[in-house]
């Protein structure tokens, strides 16, 4: 068959100008390429070679310490240094040089070599770093806890010294009896059981006292006539839907269908529960009463705020991804006035997972992002839903920048923990707040007047809840022993109306971030995300180590 | 009766017209589609970093936001995406050979230069860097510590996730992307472990050829298209209808040069879709090709393309061909194993698509000689449920509606398909038996 022969000489021929045309193979990835520039680049020379690694070193707290490398390659030869991984600012020269060195110096050291055809990573060398006298050195201090009564708690401590050491720690001061380990844990926690732990670690040469962590109990939440009101309007929002919606709205109880929620989209991010735009006037009515009952009016007005701003971003460009109808209801567990259940609230930038009956009285995580940045207009109506919590950041953010110690290193572009897990949806649980290893500074460091400044940013979240639920808050938030464990915290220049900025406060339970980024919608301006949590209080305590 | 040279004569000009018109309304509607996904996109945050293995080491993609990269590049370029390789290419290569990099045990790795590309606009425009890594002399290649802190040495908040998106030694190819883990500040070292690496192209090769013929036994649309071309292949065309069979060594030759022209048709689609020279929305191409089953199965009922039945099957190939081109990843393959895999994977489609037609078409020629009447209406039938599932393709990959619930069921029940040809086995063998005991006239 001369024509298919033909045929299939062309097939190869084509083959082979697509393949010469997709630019040597050299991967185009998954992303879609709107518009593409590319640069040729003629690489000239080799890449570097290292001849003589940087070796280990140990040195004495203040002594000077130098890392060299020798490596040859074509062309003018780059250098940056890295300790634990991590880029060292102005650590730039063939030899890094650290003049005093601090217990903090420890670590792990290496150097990349670069020159503009390529670079090559060192061996990574030790410098272990011991204190003059010989005393061990703590590098992760007790952390501060807030339990309910009955729970288990532990403490711990991480410390280092030359030679074999031993721990005991104590209660305001007085020596815990047969607590001689590195943690110390207490089971079954009484309100007797809340106070100050530190431990004294001791060596050969001496010893070293932690910082004091305290220790919160409250006691379990009582129940008024909170959750039963919950639970009927719940029922009553249920007793409207179809049978096919209720089997949307109601879904088992699962802390992985829980996490199900993000700060993009529904239209991106799928969500549990009814949409909106599924229900009619009469069952809106009815979901509607059910948010003011489980969140209060000032709750609710926020949550029809919110959904006004994704109809504002509907009518200003960002079409039918966007708008009311996008946001949805969710019940996990069956709504009951004795057993565990969550109502989920949940759309673009608002999500609320409120726990009825659990360990935590607590709404939490809450999302709270928003764009448009401020006062809107929408039907004739003005809304500014995060107004309260912008504000009082907006206060608290001015006066932080006058304390050097509340600002974080680094740059903060979104927040930490927000809906950042796999698949843009909430992340692990819990999350690893002990992996944050800065927090700004304490409450107790600011003036008078600017305690009241944080304490109001705290205040405007409980504001957002039910009172039986803000009362709960109050007391895990606001508390004097609360307080004299929290920090305040920001990255950038303190204001709110600034891309790149960010504030934090951080207690024993709370943990409330805000970022400010550029806008997405109204993409010349900023936007908000933020996150609040509750360290032992997400999911209503279900979502525990 | 018209001669089959008339015939041609008769209906070469208006059919021709006709598959212009399909084709061209087929890759319209695709343009459409294209346009309209276009819109909307909204930026996601984190940092990909593909990995690709090499002999050698590996390859590494990394896609980074404009708008990370800047606060941890310290210069603006998210404000003019279209200007940054122009202005900072050298700076922005020396950044990346700085901050990424690899390990095994002491041994540290050599990074090459990388080559860069900008992509996407606005919020979404990012960084796109296609770097190699060796690994020293004596060292694993599949061992490694993966060193990356760009963007993250500075920006606390950031992310970059690591995929394996193609291991050819591993037999890692042609499927989704594998995550390997995330970096971020404070964890910038990623171990891997990729285990042995097969000594031969095997393991890479079997995996695509499997993948090849797994895509076309579950692609049921291309079944169902497969069995209209066969179902007309014994007959002689008229204007209008189908008329008598071809004699069986004719229709043999016929049913190879249709087959052969569908599979020129997608073979050559499908070389154009991996490599990227055309890529059409995979909306728009499953739309099409339920659109070219709609019009295989009036064909198989009124024979709309007579004498160029083999350019309709080209035709319509290259449509079909972009499908397949949907189920082959190849990101990420040096140009030698895109070769490879294109052939292998196309190689597992035709194999399977063989298969078919040796299992349909020996009974189906037998049939149709001794039951001319009994094959006319089971054709018919065919079409007619061909055409059905046809249009519930079409509102169903439209949006319009959702899949009706036979085609739901079929979907999931793609081993259903194999009743038809049975029924023809089992019509073959009683009409064999029958043929027994009352030989048919000549």
């Amino acid at each position: 068959m001369p024509r298919l022969t033909g045929l299939l000489l062309a097939l190869v021929l084509s083959l082979l100008t697509a393949l010469n045309g997709c630019g040597g193979g050299s991967g185009d990835g998954t992303a879609s390429t709107s518009s593409t520039s590319t640069t040729s680049t003629a690489t000239t020379g080799t890449a570097p070679a290292i001849s003589t690694q940087p070796v280990a070193q140990s040195a004495l707290v203040g002594a000077s310490v130098s890392f060299s490398v020798v490596a040859s390659g074509s062309a003018t030869l780059s250098y940056q240094w890295r300790k634990n991984g991590s880029s060292i600012a102005g650590a730039t020269a063939a030899t890094y040089t650290i003049a005093r060195v601090t217990s903090g110096d420890a670590g792990s050291y290496d150097v990349v070599v670069s020159n503009s055809a390529g670079s090559i990573t060192s061996s990574a060398a030790a410098l272990s770093v011991s204190t003059a006298s010989g005393a061990p050195t703590i590098t992760t201090q007790p952390v501060a806890q807030s339990v309910v009564a009955g729970a288990n708690v532990s403490f711990s401590v991480v410390a280092s010294s030359g030679s074999t050491m031993s721990y005991q720690w104590r209660k305001d001061g007085t020596a815990v009896s047969g607590a001689t380990a590195s943690s110390y844990s207490l089971s079954a926690v009484t309100a007797s059981d809340a106070g100050r732990y530190d431990v004294v670690v001791t060596n050969s040469s001496g010893s070293t006292t932690s910082s004091a962590a305290t220790l919160t109990v409250t006691t379990a939440s009582s129940s008024g006539s909170f959750s039963s009101n919950v639970t009927s309007a719940a029922q009553s929002f249920l007793a409207t839907l179809s049978s096919a919606q209720q089997s949307s709205a109601q879904l088992a109880w699962s802390l992985t269908t829980a996490r199900h929620w993000s700060n993009l989209p529904a239209a991106m991010v799928s969500r549990n529960g009814v949409a909106w735009s599924s229900l009619s006037s009469t069952q809106q009515a009815a979901a509607r009463s059910m948010i003011t009952t489980a969140l209060g009016s000032t709750g609710n007005a926020m949550h029809l705020g919110w959904q006004m701003a994704d109809n504002y971003l509907y009518a200003n460009g960002g079409g039918s991804s966007y708008g009311e109808g996008q946001y949805y209801v969710a019940m996990l567990g069956t709504p009951s006035t004795s057993s565990f259940w969550l109502l989920q609230l949940t759309g673009h930038h608002l999500t609320i997972n409120l726990a009825l009956n659990g360990t935590y009285k607590a709404p939490t995580p809450v999302f709270m992002g928003i764009e448009p940045k401020g006062s809107f207009t929408y039907n004739g109506t003005t809304y500014d839903p995060m107004g309260t919590v912008r504000n009082a950041w907006s206060s608290l953010g001015a006066v932080l920048v006058t304390y050097s110690g509340a600002k974080l290193s680094g740059t903060y572009s979104d927040l930490l923990f927000g809906a950042n897990g796999s698949g843009n949806i909430d992340g692990s649980c819990p999350r690893s707040y002990s992996s944050v290893t800065t927090h700004g500074l304490l409450y107790s460091s600011l003036s008078a007047a600017d305690q009241a400044l944080a304490r109001a940013v705290i205040q405007a979240y409980i504001d957002s809840q039910a009172s039986e639920v803000a009362s709960e808050l109050t007391t895990a938030y606001l508390s004097d022993t609360a307080l004299a464990s929290t920090y305040v915290a920001y990255a950038g220049s303190g204001t709110v109306s600034t891309k790149g900025n960010y504030f934090r406060i951080e207690g024993p339970r709370l943990w409330a971030e805000v970022s400010v980024q550029q806008g997405v919608i109204f993409n010349s301006d900023i936007h908000y995300h933020g996150v609040w949590r509750d360290k032992v209080g997400d999911y209503g305590g279900q979502c525990v180590g | 009766m018209a001669s089959a040279s008339a015939e041609r004569g008769v209906g070469r000009a208006p059919l021709d017209r006709l598959t212009r018109w399909l084709v061209g309304l087929a890759f319209g509607l695709a343009a459409g589609l294209m346009l309209a996904g276009a819109a909307a996109a909204h930026p996601m945050p984190e940092s990909r970093v593909w990995v690709d293995t090499r002999p050698q080491g590996l390859q590494l993609t990394l896609q980074i936001p404009l708008n990370r990269l800047e606060l941890a590049f310290g210069q603006p370029l998210a404000a003019q995406a279209d200007r940054v390789l122009e202005r900072h290419s050298d700076a922005l290569a020396a950044y990346l050979l700085q901050h990424v990099g690899a390990r095994s045990a002491a041994a540290g790795w050599t990074a090459l230069r990388p080559t860069l590309q900008v992509t996407g606009e606005g919020a979404a425009a990012e960084l796109e860097a296609t770097m190699a890594l060796r690994a020293p002399p004596g060292a694993d290649p599949r061992r490694l510590t993966l060193m990356i802190d760009a963007v993250v040495h500075e920006v606390v908040t950031h992310r970059l996730q690591v995929f394996l998106r193609s291991d050819w030694a591993g037999g890692q190819v042609g499927a989704p992307p594998r995550p390997l883990g995330e970096l971020r500040a404070g964890r910038y070292a990623l171990p891997l472990d990729l285990g042995a690496a097969a000594t031969a192209n095997g393991r890479a090769l079997q995996a695509l050829l499997a993948t090849g013929m797994a895509h076309i036994a579950g692609g049921v649309d291309h079944l169902v298209f497969v069995a209209l071309l066969l179902a007309v292949a014994p007959l002689w065309p008229a204007i209008g209808h189908w008329i008598g069979e071809r004699p069986p060594r004719e229709a043999l030759r016929h049913i190879a040069w249709v087959v052969s022209a569908f599979t020129l048709g997608h073979s050559l689609a499908l070389a154009l879709g991996v490599s990227g020279l055309v890529m059409l929305p995979a909306q728009a191409v499953d739309v099409a090709v339920a659109l070219t089953i709609a019009v295989a199965a009036a064909h198989a009922v009124w024979p709309l393309f007579g004498a160029v039945e083999g350019r309709m099957a080209l035709a319509f190939g290259l449509i079909h061909g972009q499908a397949f081109a949907g189920g082959l990843a190849t990101a990420g393959l040096s140009p030698a194993q895109t070769v490879q895999a294109l052939l292998a994977f196309n190689l597992g489609i035709e194999l399977a698509q063989l298969a078919v037609v040796l299992l349909v078409l020996p009974p189906l020629l037998a049939l149709v000689r001794r039951h001319p009447e009994p094959a006319r209406r089971a054709r018919v039938t065919l079409a007619a449920a061909a055409a059905g599932l046809a249009l519930g393709w079409i509102v169903d990959r439209l949006g319009w509606l959702p899949a009706p619930a036979p085609l739901a069921w079929l979907d999931a029940h793609p081993a259903a398909l194999a009743l038809p040809p049975a029924a023809l086995w089992l019509a073959w063998g009683l009409s064999w038996l029958q043929g027994l005991r009352q030989p048919q006239p000549a």
